[in-house]
């Protein structure tokens, strides 16, 4: 023995057999005798005792729930401590399910040599069964209780950590430690008897002046069984012998014992915030159990405070250095966001891959990259390879990075009247913040016309969650979108055309197509939000729908990611949802028939509940899901069926019928109609193959819907106009686009190979056409084009004046009024601007309020400010240009008083107005009460009738000292309450049902969302194979 | 690509589905703009008593809503008599005919107008504000707020005046024009509605003393224009042969006008000396007496100036022994019109070149007959007994008509004008466009 140290290796062992052989041997091999050796076996329950006796190793046997601390204590008690003045006692802790290298126990000895100030010293740990991968090299722990060991995810060992560094703690597993101050520090703390107690010893001896060290070079194999749930907890802290849960509460209980004072608050926080977190992801991963043990973790320490305040005692006594010497091994918060984004990373890559296995399963298409023969880049090697030469030629080679550029640069330019806050066409104005479009969401009353109870539809909900991207600003987002569409497009098409397994310069020539078409430069120049999300999103879409009808071989999770896909296109397009839930359920009826004989011979329960029982479940979960998370909207879309054709926003009258026959949806500052789209011929050569007869159907069966529903009028989202078909035509275009550009890809060689002939001549004018279309929208678009209906930062409807007015108590209306090629149009405002989601919810005015503009306009009213006036409407405004003629029947009418006539037009006031809410007293006497925007409260001080100036609706409450009272309806349609006793009164609208169904769709969309991504595995659950 | 069945049959059936909707949407293409029409008539005011006689309002029926100025409750109760007789001004609901009212004075004096609602601006071209003169003017405002209206008061002083009244909601005012322009004889009134729901009304009364010299209502005019129409003046001729027909005329701009009237009569059309080529100063008002000598009982007088001008006949005489006299005012084109009478016999005249009026009316027995009326300058009808109510419909669009109010209480006369025109043909849409930053 070279050197001056007294080994003692104490070996414990649970349950421990199928790594003790190998544990034992590499003990037994050391090149640095060990001096002693106890090992200690917590109630092992296999042959673990049987074999370390075979070894002929003293064992002490102690309870199967005793913690491994106690183990440890136990060893020690049972050993008398060297004490002689050449020599210092060593204790080696070793698992039993750790391989020391022959080496390892030298090298950490040497590690200690001459270093007096080192109390304890740790090997470098690799994986048991993967022995390149780096476990350990000295640990520590991160803020929110993670164990931290720096290392990249399966990161390899190829020597990068062979230098001893100093470290917060070291692992127990093959820790050699300084007998003497291990036992001063206390040993292992009793509370932790499994996970952390290292890292907490660690934590003690720096705090108490001592240094702690890694010896990289010593070489340990280490097994991680407890934490890889490969043996079961049985200490008895551990709560249902659950090894997570026992973790995480070490964790936090290590922090809260060990953290200064002053951090204790934001160590808590940040404990509580990551175990929510972590259970919100486990939750996703579908791992109740780890979900919960999470939050159990939490919650048992929280019922135990008097263990923390103890442990702290014990450590303060201990304590000679300032807790601020560790943290310089505390992992700052960039490394853990930097971890985060890399697992993130990770778990999204495997998605996809697990996407893409599972399409190719269910996909025919297989190609040579897909089995791993070549690169998948492979078909496009001619393209790609050519490295050298012009610039030209290098775009030439990255087509994707030309149409992305191009695209966007287009759109820039094209968009230089759009930057800032847009509205136009059928854009809304932008709100102030993401909240406001939850709040239109959640909301059972909308402050639109004279008020609405109308379900807002999901896509305000959505819109106001992705403006999150922009700090909650939804004008920078909505303009971001549009200036992007174009290329987001491109790139949509492109990744769906790549996905069907066309090449790269086909599939960039599909992108530039598509986002090239009318319909795509149509919906930005109109506002179009509905039709440019379904445009971005519906290539995707349709590229993962099964090629099959037999859905029992798709799996659930697929099943529920196409339903969550689905029901997101239906938010932004009532016409969508009804469209799928009828085609799914015609299939479903359409095979049912077919198979009719089969039924009839089998019986129809027997049938049902047999074989074809998953494949009808899923045909339900496909056709009716998207319905029910998209409900109570949905709901109302079916109960109201002229909202079917509806899109988000203002309507807007579409284009003639040559229009839609070029495939152009049209409508005012449209793509124009001499820029021929090449799809119509697209479409005709599509005809005569047979391969795509089911596309070239379905896309004359859409065309023809288009085509109905193109003529005709709607009235609905507060306005009207002819049907916009460009949703339709989206997916037209891609039905189209897919199968041609196979055709095209296909037919190069051909063209090759046969001689100059009519199949040349039209693939040579269809290639002229395309080029046409391409590069006349491009130029339309970034000239004329740019002078769009949707311009930035519009100039204000509403005067400053009645806007300002709307904050008051008072709450007043004002109806605008325009006239437009001798058209008159009114609606009520109260006092801003339309914005996004509001037509949405728009619905008819009472019919009072109807009769009487009519007869205000044609100067026949008698009592048209009588009328006003009760609904609240304070103020008429006629926009300029102003009819002089109508000025004068309004002025001549009575009841409204010209207050002002300035650039933007002329004001009326309305004489005798009410305030939104009154109480009129027995004696007639109307007094205002104050009013929020919605609801209003006040102290009444007589009885009477309380009135409220808005559309009835049976959801309004009010409350008269608590007691409810009954809501009654006008003869003029405005909703009113008899209060027979005085006190405070609460007027509100019940918005109970409308907060229970929207709770319900979020639990639900939580579901699907859980079902649709990849299951977490336990770690009892991954194979031995992908473990350390 | 182009071998023979190479096209599958579900491409085909869709094709085919495809073309017969297109077809079927070229045929029956909606040209729906989904903007729907309406037309309706706002709601008239007929004048109070104003006389120590009888006003009697003739109204559609005695079910339309009615509500007299002022009112403590401001709704509309049905009349139920057709022919109410008020204290107060009446407003009346809008209805597609025509109410009038005919004032009687014990002095046996006719006054007739119809009832209506006024427009921004309005002539009137008549009255006095002479000592002999309790002409007045009545504004009503029928509205819910306080109405402001503008006077301006022409006469034979170039400088007309200005004189602003406020008139409250629901309230009546009847203002005197001696007291607007004291012992100006010739006055031509422009009423200018501010603000608010107003009707106004000028009744002429002349009286010195005990002696009564008639009444009429002077029935509004246009705007100013350069071709006015008279369409009905009386020339029945009157106790000894005292019959006076007195032009008034103004223009009303910065700039004189020549005027040329001729008579149109069924004796012929011509100029009488008193009428051809007249000079006239702008802002002052005229009055141009005339005596044309006629065997027809009425007729026509068509001014043409080189400048806008208003203008109104007034006959005066004695008739049926007493004292009377009517203003007889320029007329717009003759449009669809149904007008109630109450049981009435006027002569019905019309005026313009090769023209037919379709003409039906309503017996007091409910008996509703018609005829065409053909005519080429002038023609005038007068139904046998008294109707309740006549509707015209001409076929030209230059027709000008009239009523003569002939009876034992006196003599008025009517331009054949709607009292409310059909309003607003666009009727105004729900939009929520308009609030949109567009």
């Amino acid at each position: 023995m070279a050197d001056n140290f007294f080994v003692t290796a104490i070996l414990v062992s649970h349950d421990g057999a199928t790594w003790l052989p190998e544990a034992i041997a590499a003990i037994s091999a050391q090149s640095r005798q060990i001096d002693h050796i106890v090992a200690v076996d917590t109630g092992s329950i296999d042959n673990s005792v049987k074999m370390l006796t075979s070894a002929g190793l003293t064992v002490i046997k102690t309870d199967r729930d005793a913690g491994f601390g106690d183990a440890i204590a136990l060893a020690l008690g049972s050993t008398t401590r060297v004490n002689r003045d050449d020599s210092e006692e060593l204790i080696w802790i070793l698992h039993d399910d750790c391989a020391p290298t022959r080496s390892a126990l030298e090298l950490l000895i040497a590690g200690l040599v001459d270093k007096p100030q080192v109390a304890f010293v740790g090997p470098k740990l690799r994986g048991w069964y993967d022995r390149k991968h780096l476990l350990e090299v000295g640990i520590s722990i991160a803020p929110n209780g993670a164990r931290w060991t720096g290392l990249d995810a399966r990161e390899h060992d190829q020597g990068q950590f062979d230098k001893p560094t100093e470290v917060l703690a070291v692992s127990t597993a093959a820790m050699l430690a300084r007998r003497k101050i291990f036992e001063e520090l206390g040993g292992l703390d009793p509370n932790l008897a499994l996970f952390r107690d290292d890292v907490d010893l660690g934590w003690r001896a720096r705090v108490a002046g001592f240094s702690v060290m890694t010896a990289p070079e010593a070489l340990v194999y280490h097994a991680e069984a407890a934490a890889s749930e490969r043996r079961s907890v049985d200490v008895e802290e551990a709560f249902l012998h659950r090894p997570r849960l026992l973790d995480r509460k070490n964790a936090a209980f290590v922090l809260l014992v060990n953290a200064s004072w002053w951090l204790l608050p934001w160590v808590a926080l940040q404990i509580i915030g990551s175990s929510v977190f972590r259970a919100i992801g486990y939750l996703a991963a579908k791992l109740p159990g780890y979900a919960a043990d999470e939050i159990a973790a939490v919650g048992l320490l929280i019922i135990k405070p008097r263990d923390l305040l103890v442990g702290r005692k014990l450590r303060r006594e201990k304590r000679l250095l300032s807790p601020r010497t560790v943290r310089q091994f505390i992992p700052p918060l960039s490394s853990q966001v930097r971890l985060w984004a890399e697992k993130v990373d990770a778990a999204l890559r495997k998605f996809f891959e697990a996407n893409k296995k599972e399409d190719e399963r269910l996909d025919s298409q297989i190609s040579y990259s897909d089995i791993g023969v070549i690169d998948e880049s492979f078909d496009d090697q001619d393209l790609l390879t050519n490295s050298s030469g012009s610039s030209w030629q290098s775009i030439r080679n990255r087509p994707l990075l030309f149409g992305l550029g191009a695209t966007l640069l287009i759109s820039l330019i094209a968009s230089r009247n759009r930057f800032g806050s847009l509205s136009g066409g059928a854009l809304g104005v932008s709100p102030d913040g993401a909240m406001d479009l939850i709040a239109k969401y959640s909301e059972s009353w909308h402050l639109v016309g004279m008020g609405s109870a109308a379900t807002t539809p999901p896509w305000v909900a959505i819109l106001g969650v992705a403006s999150a991207i922009t700090f909650g600003k939804v004008w920078l987002f909505i303009s971001l979108f549009f200036i992007l569409t174009p290329t987001l497009a491109f790139f949509a098409m492109y990744r769906s055309a790549k996905r069907a397994g066309i090449s790269i310069l086909f599939s960039v020539i599909g992108g530039l197509l598509y986002s090239m078409s009318p319909v795509i430069w149509g919906s930005i120049n109109q506002g179009r939000l509905g039709t440019l999300v379904i445009a971005l999103v519906a290539p995707g879409f349709l590229s993962i729908l099964p090629r099959t009808l037999e859905f029992e071989i798709i799996s659930w999770r697929k099943i529920y990611f196409i339903t969550l896909l689905a029901a997101f296109l239906a938010a932004f397009s009532s016409f969508f949802l009804i469209f799928w839930t009828i085609a799914l359920l015609v299939l479903l009826l359409a095979s049912l028939i077919q198979r009719r004989v089969e039924i009839s011979e089998v019986g129809v329960i027997k049938f049902g509940w047999g074989s074809d029982l998953a494949r009808i479940k899923r045909f339900f979960a496909l056709a009716l899901v998207p319905g029910l998370l998209n409900a109570p909207w949905s709901t109302s879309v079916v109960l109201n069926p002229t909202q079917i054709l509806l899109e988000p926003g203002l309507p807007l009258s579409g284009g003639s019928l040559l229009n839609i026959l070029t495939l152009n949806p049209g409508g005012p500052t449209a793509v124009p109609g001499w820029i021929f789209a090449p799809f119509i011929v697209f479409l005709v050569i599509m005809a005569l193959h047979k391969r795509f007869a089911f596309e070239t159907s379905l896309v004359f069966l859409l065309f023809s819907i288009a085509l109905i529903v193109s003529q005709a009028n709607n009235f609905g989202h507060g306005s009207n106009g002819k049907i916009w078909t460009g949703t339709l035509m989206i997916f037209i275009l891609i039905l189209i686009l897919i199968p041609i550009l196979k055709i095209a890809e296909n037919l190069i060689s051909n063209l090759r190979a046969n001689k100059l002939g009519a199949m040349h001549a039209i693939s040579i004018f269809a290639m002229v056409l395309t080029i046409f279309t391409i590069f006349s929208t491009s130029i339309w678009a970034v000239s004329n084009g740019a002078n769009s209906l949707v311009t930035a930062n519009k100039k204000e409807v509403v005067p400053a004046f009645i806007e300002a007015l709307s904050d008051t108590t008072v709450r007043p209306k004002t109806i605008v009024i325009s006239e437009n090629r001798n058209e008159i149009n009114y609606y009520v405002t109260r006092g801003s601007d339309l914005e996004i989601g509001d037509p949405d919810v728009a619905v008819a005015m009472p019919k009072a309020i109807k009769t009487a503009v009519v007869e205000l306009i044609s100067g026949a009213s008698i009592n048209s400010s009588q009328i006003f006036g009760a609904f609240g409407i304070q103020y008429i405004f006629f926009k300029n240009p102003v009819d002089e003629n109508i000025a004068r029947t309004i002025d001549g009418v009575g009841g409204f008083t010209r207050s002002s006539a300035t650039n933007s037009g002329v004001i009326w006031e309305v004489v005798g107005s009410s305030p939104r809410v009154t109480l009129t007293d027995s004696s007639g006497k109307v007094v205002g009460l104050n009013s929020s925007k919605v609801g209003a409260a006040d102290e009444i001080t007589s009885i009477g009738i309380i009135k409220l100036a808005e559309k009835f609706d049976s959801g309004w409450n009010l409350l008269v000292n608590g007691n409810q009272i009954r809501v009654q309806e006008s003869d003029i349609g405005l909703p009113y309450f008899e209060v027979n006793e005085t006190g405070t009164m609460t007027l509100l609208h019940d918005g109970t049902r409308h907060r229970a169904l929207i709770s319900a769709q979020l639990i639900a969309l939580l579901a699907v969302i859980i079902l649709s991504l990849p299951a977490g595995r336990r770690r009892s659950e991954v194979p031995l194979e992908e473990l350390a | 690509m182009f071998r023979r069945n190479i096209i599958d049959l579900k491409v085909v059936a869709s094709f085919i589905i495809f073309s017969l909707t297109l077809a079927t949407v070229v045929l029956l293409q909606p040209n729906d703009t989904g903007i729907s029409k309406i037309r309706n008539y706002p709601a008239t005011v007929c004048p109070q008593k104003l006389s120590d006689g009888t006003s009697t309002s003739v109204l559609p029926s005695r079910d339309i809503l009615v509500r007299e100025i002022p009112s403590k409750k401001n709704l509309l109760k049905p009349a139920k008599s057709a022919l109410y007789l008020s204290l107060n001004p009446l407003l009346v609901d809008g209805y597609n005919s025509t109410s009038i009212n005919v004032t009687r004075s014990q002095s046996r004096s006719l006054a007739t107008v119809t009832c209506a609602i006024s427009n921004s601006e309005q002539w009137f071209v008549g009255g006095s504000g002479t000592v002999s003169s309790r002409a007045s003017l009545v504004v009503t405002n029928s509205g819910l707020s306080l109405s402001v209206v503008d006077l301006v008061i022409y006469s034979a002083n170039p400088a007309p005046s200005l004189v602003t009244k406020k008139i409250r909601a629901n309230s009546s005012k009847r203002i005197y024009l001696d007291t607007l322009a004291p012992g100006e004889s010739s006055i031509v009134v422009r009423v200018v509605t501010k603000s608010g729901r107003v009707t106004t009304f000028l009744y002429d009364q002349r009286e010195r003393g005990l002696q009564k010299f008639g009444a009429d209502f002077v029935s509004p005019s246009n705007s100013p224009e350069k071709t006015v129409v008279i369409p009905a003046i009386s020339s029945v001729p009157l106790v000894r042969g005292r019959s006076n027909q007195m032009l008034r005329v103004l223009t009303p701009g910065k700039v004189g006008a020549n005027i040329r009237a001729q008579i149109v009569s069924n004796d012929g059309s011509f100029a009488p000396i008193a009428l051809d080529n007249i000079t006239l100063e702008s802002n002052v008002v005229a009055d141009i007496a005339f005596k044309p000598i006629l065997k027809s009982r009425n007729f026509s007088l068509v001014i043409k100036s080189d400048q806008p001008i208003v203008a109104a006949v007034k006959s005066s005489g004695v008739f049926e022994g007493v004292n009377e006299f009517t203003w007889s005012t320029a007329a717009s084109q003759l449009e669809d019109l149904a007008m109630h009478l109450g049981g009435l016999q006027p002569d019905f005249v019309f005026t313009g070149k090769k023209f037919e009026v379709r003409i039906s009316w309503m017996l007091k027995n409910r008996k509703i007959l018609s005829k065409t009326l053909i005519g080429d300058d002038l023609a005038t009808w007068r139904p046998k007994n008294g109707i309740l109510w006549v509707s015209f419909l001409p076929s030209e669009p230059d027709i000008f008509g009239g009523i003569i109010f002939k009876e034992q209480a006196g003599l008025s006369s009517l331009p054949l004008v709607a009292g409310a025109q059909l309003e607003s043909a666009a009727v105004p849409n729900l939009d929520a466009r308009v609030i949109a930053r567009e």
